[in-house]
């Protein structure tokens, strides 16, 4: 219901004086006179806001509707001017954005100096919420009360005699506000207030439509700016497959401008293609990519030939709209060429700096081998101390030189694991036979002792290769620190664990050092007493080996008492290594 | 293969680039009392190969200018003639991949040379001659 709130009659009582009126916009069921020339009105009114509602539907420039708008009220009300009022960044103020009928200089005016929310008519009207405005500015009492005498001779200055202020509201709340003047004094109606404040209640929808239409393509072209400057390629596709967007990143990966692939679809690529022009050549790298069979979240390899090797990884996303509803999906692009050609460099770089490294290091191996085999003259004894003791020097080199390859293989990661079932046995064999075969250069070597196991040992899950990294390693320590006594390797099962012990004889390792043992170049004070060579590598690297099958290395020694290693693998199958461990 | 004629040594194609290896190589298989052909890139191995005197065994570098080891190899399997000659690697290029790569030829042994002394792979070569031609 409106409320009509009027003020008090005048002290005159005449009924000509201006009349207050401040009305909460709310709408409500028809009254008013019926006259045939108020009934003539009505229908006008109604044109005008039909008039208006079109405008709406048509026209997306926010100024435009506005001025629109305002013209058509103005018209249909007798209005002399009608503006809409805009609210500040800030809020708290409000200022002219479209009109009719006013000269620019005040509409600048109210630019440069914007009326506060709560002063002056319009501003009371948008922060009350309510409409404000009078019948006749020069006669309404309490408008004059309200304003204090210093407004008389500025009421008295302008152009108008009625004047009505309705705040703007959309369903984002109040936005601003709309003025109409008129020139003689007007009284409004019911309907007249209804039609304008339906009226200025449209124009504030335009508002808000307009700033949502603003955030959204503001939002739009922040994610445009975004995907353009990624570093991988995007494509995206339509449910039918057409290309609905390639980015600039894919342009360059695949040789190919968007402009000849946006909006196409498969057919349409595969036709352009074969026409064979210069400008479609390498289209068969969009094709390609198009046609490779990937399942949405998943990511494949894939290389382009033409006009050069590029590898990438792609992942294929599906693309959904706000309701669910498929919208097509996305390719991306990841180039990884620079990263394989890397990896390929790395395995690389170990395999030829090994054989780099392992060259001059042979021709001296043969060389002293060839004079201490006194092949090329006798040798005193001295001479042949002297070269036998280089000769081991330059074995500890080859051994050290294989060990920091695999422990920087084992650190960058480069070292795959295959895991299949393995007998233990037939492994430990392999390395014991290697290392009991008599060595040049080693005089003193204790017995060694493989000890077959009674019963065929359960399957374990190994990596062969790795493995007989890891016994030899063990079983060379043994060898090397027993000057004299034995070596044994015999063969644990339990219930949970096989494992293959190496116990020998030798000098064993301190106890306050055993902590040490796995530890990088550690060796123990003891062990260098003896032999002054040893890279400390090797039971590190054992250890890495050992954890990559999930089993460990153990330890019991005691200075002097020997020592006895036990590799422990694991028997359950829950607890085995499995498959494939790809090298980085 | 020996033919009964003055031939009675057995022929060994040495294929090595690294000059100093293959002079301490051949000197050893000569004291041992074999023949000795060599050969210094992939490429003049395979011609050797062809030539006379046919070798009995070929001791073959993998790292080899022109043609390498694996190209050698390839092309021994298809040729009928070659594929019968038992092979010996011997090369410092120790990964298990190019160890099961040259295996794949079906050499008979792989040697890392800086681990044997040239006696040693005298050794596995005498082996070779006993299990193969005698």
């Amino acid at each position: 219901m409106f409320k009509r709130i009027f003020a008090k009659e005048s002290k005159h009582g005449n009924q000509r004086k201006g009349r207050t009126v401040a009305i909460a916009a709310r709408p409500a069921g028809i009254s008013g006179i019926h006259s045939e020339k108020e009934h003539r009105r009505q229908q006008k009114l109604l044109i005008a806001l039909e008039q208006v509602s079109r405008t709406l539907a048509v026209e997306i420039d926010l100024h435009k509707i506005l001025e629109d708008m305002a013209k058509i009220i103005a018209k249909a009300v007798g209005a002399k001017w009608v503006n809409f009022w805009e609210l500040t960044p800030d809020k708290k103020a409000v200022f002219i954005s479209a009109h009719y009928g006013m000269t620019r200089a005040y509409v600048e005016h109210s630019r440069r100096y914007p009326i506060r929310l709560g002063s002056a008519w319009i501003g009371r009207a948008v922060k009350s919420g309510k409409a404000w405005g009078t019948s006749d500015i020069l006669t309404d009492p309490n408008l004059l009360k309200d304003l204090g005498p210093k407004w008389r001779t500025a009421i008295r200055r302008q152009d108008y005699r009625a004047l009505l202020c309705l705040p703007t509201v959309s369903r984002r709340g109040v936005v601003g506000g709309m003025c109409l003047y008129f020139p003689e004094v007007h009284a409004f109606t019911d309907f007249e207030m209804r039609l304008v404040t339906v009226s200025a209640n449209q124009a504030a929808t335009a508002i808000t439509n307009a700033q949502i239409f603003g955030d959204l393509l503001a939002e739009r072209n922040k994610t445009i700016a975004i995907v353009n400057s990624l570093a991988d390629g995007i494509i995206m596709y339509d449910p039918e497959g057409r290309v609905i967007f390639f980015n600039p990143k894919a342009e360059e990966l695949l040789w190919v401008p968007r402009k000849l692939v946006e909006g196409r679809s498969l057919a349409d690529l595969r036709r352009q293609q074969k026409r064979r022009l210069k400008e479609t050549a390498f289209l068969e790298n969009v094709i390609n990519i198009s046609i490779l069979p990937v399942a949405d979240f998943e990511t494949k390899e894939f290389s382009i030939a033409v006009p050069q090797k590029i590898s990438f990884q792609v992942t294929k996303l599906p693309v959904q709209g706000a309701e669910s509803e498929k919208l097509g999906h996305v390719v991306v692009l990841h180039d990884v060429t620079r990263e394989k050609e890397s990896e390929e460099m790395k395995l690389n770089f170990v395999s030829v700096a090994s054989h780099q490294l392992r060259t001059p290091l042979s021709e001296i191996k043969w060389a002293l081998s060839t004079v201490l085999n006194q092949d090329v003259g006798p040798l005193n004894e001295e001479q042949k101390n002297i070269l036998a003791k280089t000769h081991t020097t330059n074995d500890y080199l080859i051994r050290l030189v294989s060990d920091l390859l695999d422990v920087s293989r084992i650190e960058e990661g480069s070292f795959g694991y295959v895991f299949k079932t393995v007998q233990l046995y037939d492994t430990v064999r392999e390395v014991f036979e290697e290392i009991a075969r008599p060595a040049a250069g080693r005089r003193r070597q204790p017995s060694l002792i493989l000890e077959k196991p009674d019963a065929v040992l359960p399957v374990i899950s190994a990596d062969a290769s790795k493995l007989r990294i890891a016994i030899f390693n063990v079983l060379d320590n043994a060898v090397k620190y027993t000057p004299e006594g034995s070596v044994r390797v015999f063969f644990r099962v339990s219930a949970k664990t096989a494992s293959c012990i190496v116990k020998d004889t030798g000098i064993g390792i301190p106890r306050d050092q055993q902590k040490f043992i796995f530890q990088k170049f550690f060796r123990a004070r003891n062990a260098i007493r003896v032999q002054t060579e040893g890279s400390g590598l090797g039971l590190w690297i054992a250890n890495e080996v050992m954890k990559r099958h999930k089993g460990a290395i153990t330890v019991e020694s005691g200075e002097n008492k020997g020592s006895a290693f036990s590799l422990n693998f694991p028997l359950d199958s829950r607890d085995m290594p499995r498959g494939k461990v790809e090298g980085l | 293969m020996s033919n009964g004629t003055a031939q009675s040594k057995f022929v060994i194609l040495v294929v090595e680039d690294d000059k100093f290896l293959l002079t301490l190589l051949a000197e050893k298989l000569k004291r041992e009392g074999l023949l000795v052909i060599s050969a210094e890139n992939g490429q003049e191995a395979l011609v050797k190969m062809k030539g006379e005197p046919r070798p009995h065994i070929v001791l073959l570098d993998l790292l080899l200018p022109v043609l390498d080891g694996f190209e050698v190899l390839r092309t021994m399997q298809g040729d009928p003639d070659l594929k019968k000659i038992p092979v010996v690697v011997l090369s410092n290029l120790g990964q298990e991949e190019d160890i099961r790569r040259a295996k794949s030829f079906g050499v008979r042994d792989y040697l890392v040379k800086a681990y044997f002394t040239p006696s040693e792979i005298i050794e596995k070569v005498q082996a070779i001659i006993r299990t193969e031609y005698l």
